[in-house]
């Protein structure tokens, strides 16, 4: 599979183009977007060190410094979505956490990002709720 | 005849109201707040504000308008359907 590689600064860049145009809706798009790649990064992840594999492929690829998995909550340090702001900004992230545990539990989950270091907290804490 | 409404959050996150079942309505709430985002940003262009997002077709219109909550009230009907829906959740 051919990959390229992006940037904290490239990423945030993209994000406030979007973000420019639909300000908050955006969150939303890039909350969708992310759940696609969680999907994708889904595939062929075995159930028995889900958690662990993922925490690894997402330190790997650059999404997070460190990430603690809970049944409820997800803490990450030092998300690369992360970036002074007034709101809450790694939608992407939070999207990825939602294909990751739709994939897990096989049911409609939804993730809210209680915490971020965007808003000044000492780390991201994201809440997972299974809905169906 | 009004087929459905919601009220959204500006985020696209769906906070309340009964839409057609054959709609992905997490899609449709994100996209419906995603087009007044994308108006509004437009007016501002000409130093205006979007008031009204009016998305027209055939069978349906899709309208979007600002609550006094800073939410968005859609409705999947008519300007009458709009009118009394706004009036309802303001006055709240």
């Amino acid at each position: 599979m051919r990959e390229i590689k992006l940037t904290k600064e490239e990423l945030l860049q993209m994000k406030e183009v979007y973000t420019e145009i639909m300000s908050y809706a955006s969150s939303g798009l890039f909350y969708r977007a992310g759940e696609k790649i969680g999907v994708i990064l889904s595939k062929g992840v075995s159930k028995d060190n889900y958690f662990e594999e993922f925490a690894k492929i997402l330190k790997d690829r650059g999404w997070v410094k460190e990430i603690e998995f809970t049944e409820e909550h997800v803490k990450v340090k030092g998300s690369v979505e992360v970036h002074p702001s007034k709101i809450a900004t790694c939608d992407i992230l939070r999207g990825i956490m939602r294909g990751i545990y739709e994939n897990y539990y096989q049911t409609i989950v939804k993730v809210d990002e209680i915490k971020c270091e965007s808003l000044g907290d000492d780390y991201c804490l994201f809440k997972i709720r299974r809905v169906k | 005849m009004m087929l459905g409404y919601a009220v959204v959050r500006k985020d696209g996150s769906f906070v309340e109201g009964e839409l057609p079942a054959n709609i992905d309505r997490e899609r449709f709430c994100i996209m419906c707040a995603a087009s007044y985002g994308a108006a509004t940003t437009a007016q501002k262009e000409i130093e205006g504000d979007a008031l009204e997002v009016l998305i027209k077709s055939r069978a349906y219109s899709i309208i979007i308008r600002a609550l006094k909550s800073g939410d968005l009230l859609v409705v999947i009907g008519d300007e009458e359907d709009m009118e009394n829906l706004k009036r309802k959740y303001d006055d709240l």
